[in-house]
Formats: structure tokens, C-alpha cells, sequence
């Protein structure tokens, strides 16, 4: 298969993630909204290649402090996701799913940071599954696991696991919206080196060289 | 910490300073930030870098990537900006592990790499680490002043700390 170091992808190749991000998205918002008795709308807004180092300004600022909800995925096709969440956000998922008054971000308890994980599992599981259906890949997922921190450290440790072989990462920014607490979320796709041609050509799309 | 007269070096990236104005780096995280200095003609140069070995992977054009590319071409600069590598001295932070893994076996993480490479190539060039701020499970935010050769390293949860 041939380097893609330097790949630009064409409005085809881009729509068809977006389309992949979409089916995706929609599934782990129609659970999510099962789990919190609440409508959740997810979008797509965009799909693109970016330089690792540049993806640092989709966190919305390297030094805000975000939970990140982070799972590595194997199989036919591997990877990373990255899933963004602000302290307000944090709390009205929390809020709905475990109840009462919710620890200020840098304090959750115990059980508020499992229920986070579990909320981060469920939804990044059941993205992997949408998408594995659409592409007719096995991909799976791995434990996923959840840093609070500032949100350039938290991602530039994703891209660092998963670039160490690829200076460029695909993003699919994915927007997660609750209906009635307004909780916003940030998804991004990292597939490691030379996997973004994998999924291309799953989904019947060839890639330009 | 003052951001005004500051130059942000982005992840991947290296940048030298004269006093008065301040290197600064944002949210590292396993990547390691090596500031390098000379206190004679107050020439500073901060490196954000990612990964510990250039040589491994895929080739990249990048060298501020790679801890051994990045810091040959941080001190060529320094030089070229009036600093000599006899007098320089060095101070670091980063190298941290954030995410912890249950099915995670690899207890050389990616942070502790870095850290080693680095702290490897300074004694390979002879050049002396005053003070470091490694390891642990937290982001950090580093400025280096060439004035005062100070290194201040903040985290999300415990304030500011000097190097």
C-alpha cells in the first residue's frame, strides 16, 4: 500500500467519512439518550486530515480543563478515540446518570469517575460498532479509560500513542448534543499510520494518490 | 506566569529567545519540553518534543518531533543567535502518563521514554540538567525566562512550581 504521508483527500473520500462519522455518531447518541432519558443529537460538522501537532487547537484552547475519554481499537482496522467533554458537561451527564450534586471535575469521586468511564464505553463502543457494520470490518474495542487534564495534554498523549509512525491524523469532529442540559462533547478519530486507507477502501472509496 | 512578550513553541517545534521575552509551551503531556540556556548571553531555547528516537518509525522531515533531532537543531540555533554549547545548561519538564490502561502492559510509557532520551542525549552533549519536572499523571504548562533562567512549570491542580 502505498505511503500517505502527505495525503489530501477529496471532497469523495471526505464525504464518506463524514458519512461513517455520521452512522456512527447516531448510534451512540441513540443509546446515550436511552441510558439518560433524554434526547441527544449528534452531528458532524467536519471531517478532515490534519498535521498531529495542529489538531491541538480543536481542543478548544491546550490548557482548559477537560475529562477525555479515550479507547484504543484493534482488529481490521486500529486506532484511536478521543472523546471531549467540558466541566459543565461532565456535570449534567453525571447529574442525569448518578444523581444529586456532581464533584467539581478535579475531584470526582470514585464512583462519578466509573460512571464517567462506563457513559466513555458505552458510547465509543457502540460508534466502533456502527461503523464496523458499514465498512463489514472487525474492529475491537479496547478498555477505555479517562484523564482529567488540560485538554493539549491530554490529546498530544493520544496523538503521541497513536502518530508514532504518521506525522498526520484524520479528524472527524463530532458534536454531541443534549437536548434539555445543552452538554457538548468532541469526538476525534485518530487511525493509526496508514489504517485511514483501510476504512477508505472498506467503504468502497479508493483513495487518491 | 506573564504571557505578554512570550513566544509559544508549539508541539513539535523549537524556538529561541533573547531576554526580555519568554519562551512558552502549552499542555504537555507525555511530550517532554527541554529548555536550553545561556546564561552569559541570557540566549534561551525551548523544544517541545514528542517522541524519543527520530530514527524510529517512519521517516519525518520534522526534526523538532524527535528529542535527538530537535535538540541538535535547538542548539544549533542558540549558536547562531550568539549562545556557545560549553556554557549551555538545561532544564525540563513533561514526560507524563495521563491514561492509565488496565489492559495496558507496557510499563515503559511513551512519557518515561521521552524523559530517558532526553536526559540521555544532554549527558551525550555534556550539557548540564539543573533541574527537572517529570513523570507523574498530570499536564504541564512551562515558560522559561532567559533573564532570570527560571523555568515555571503549572499544573491543573497544583498551581505554579519554579525550576
Amino acid at each position: 500500500m502505498a505511503r500517505r504521508d502527505n495525503l489530501l483527500l477529496g471532497s469523495l473520500e471526505l464525504d464518506a467519512l463524514r458519512e461513517a462519522g455520521n452512522i456512527g455518531a447516531g448510534r451512540a447518541a441513540t443509546v446515550l439518550s436511552k441510558i439518560l432519558a433524554t434526547r441527544i443529537e449528534m452531528t458532524v460538522p467536519k471531517a478532515q486530515i490534519r498535521e498531529v501537532w495542529d489538531a491541538l487547537e480543536l481542543a478548544g484552547g491546550a490548557e482548559q480543563l477537560v475529562a477525555g475519554l479515550y479507547l484504543r481499537f484493534s482488529g481490521q482496522w486500529r486506532g484511536s478515540l478521543l472523546l471531549f467533554y467540558s466541566q459543565e458537561a461532565v456535570a449534567s451527564l453525571l447529574g442525569r446518570m448518578v444523581g444529586g450534586q456532581v464533584s467539581p471535575l478535579l475531584e470526582l469521586n470514585e464512583l462519578e469517575r466509573s460512571a464517567l468511564e462506563e457513559l466513555g464505553n458505552i458510547l465509543l463502543a457502540n460508534f466502533l460498532a456502527a461503523l464496523s457494520e458499514l465498512s463489514g470490518l472487525y474492529i475491537r474495542p479496547m478498555v477505555p479509560t479517562v484523564a482529567i487534564d488540560m485538554a493539549g495534554a491530554i490529546i498530544q498523549e493520544v496523538m503521541a500513542a497513536s502518530g508514532e509512525q504518521s506525522d498526520h491524523a484524520l479528524l472527524i469532529t463530532t458534536e454531541l448534543v443534549e437536548a434539555e442540559g445543552g452538554a457538548r462533547g468532541h469526538l476525534l478519530i485518530l487511525p493509526d499510520a496508514r489504517q485511514l486507507e483501510v476504512l477508505l477502501e472498506a467503504l468502497g472509496v479508493e483513495a487518491r494518490e | 506566569m506573564n504571557l505578554t512578550g512570550s513566544i509559544r513553541v508549539a508541539m513539535a517545534d523549537y524556538q529561541v529567545a533573547k531576554a526580555p521575552a519568554q519562551l512558552i509551551t502549552t499542555g504537555l503531556g507525555s511530550c517532554v519540553g527541554i529548555a536550553l540556556y545561556d546564561p552569559k548571553v541570557k540566549v534561551a531555547g525551548l523544544a517541545h518534543i514528542m517522541l524519543p528516537d527520530s530514527k524510529q518509525g517512519l521517516p519525518s522531515s520534522n526534526e523538532g518531533k524527535f528529542a535527538d533531532t530537535a535538540i541538535v537543531a535547538l542548539i544549533r540555533e542558540m549558536e547562531e543567535a550568539g549562545a556557545q554549547r560549553i556554557r549551555l545548561q538545561a532544564k525540563i519538564a513533561g514526560g507524563a502518563q495521563m491514561f492509565n490502561f488496565a489492559d495496558h502492559n507496557d510499563h515503559n510509557s511513551i512519557g518515561q521514554r521521552n524523559v530517558e532520551a532526553v536526559q540521555a542525549i544532554l549527558g551525550e552533549l555534556r550539557i548540564p540538567l539543573l533541574a527537572e519536572d517529570t513523570g507523574g499523571g498530570r499536564g504541564r504548562t512551562i515558560a522559561f525566562d532567559p533573564n532570570s533562567g527560571r523555568l515555571v512549570v503549572r499544573t491543573v491542580d497544583s498551581g505554579e512550581r519554579e525550576l
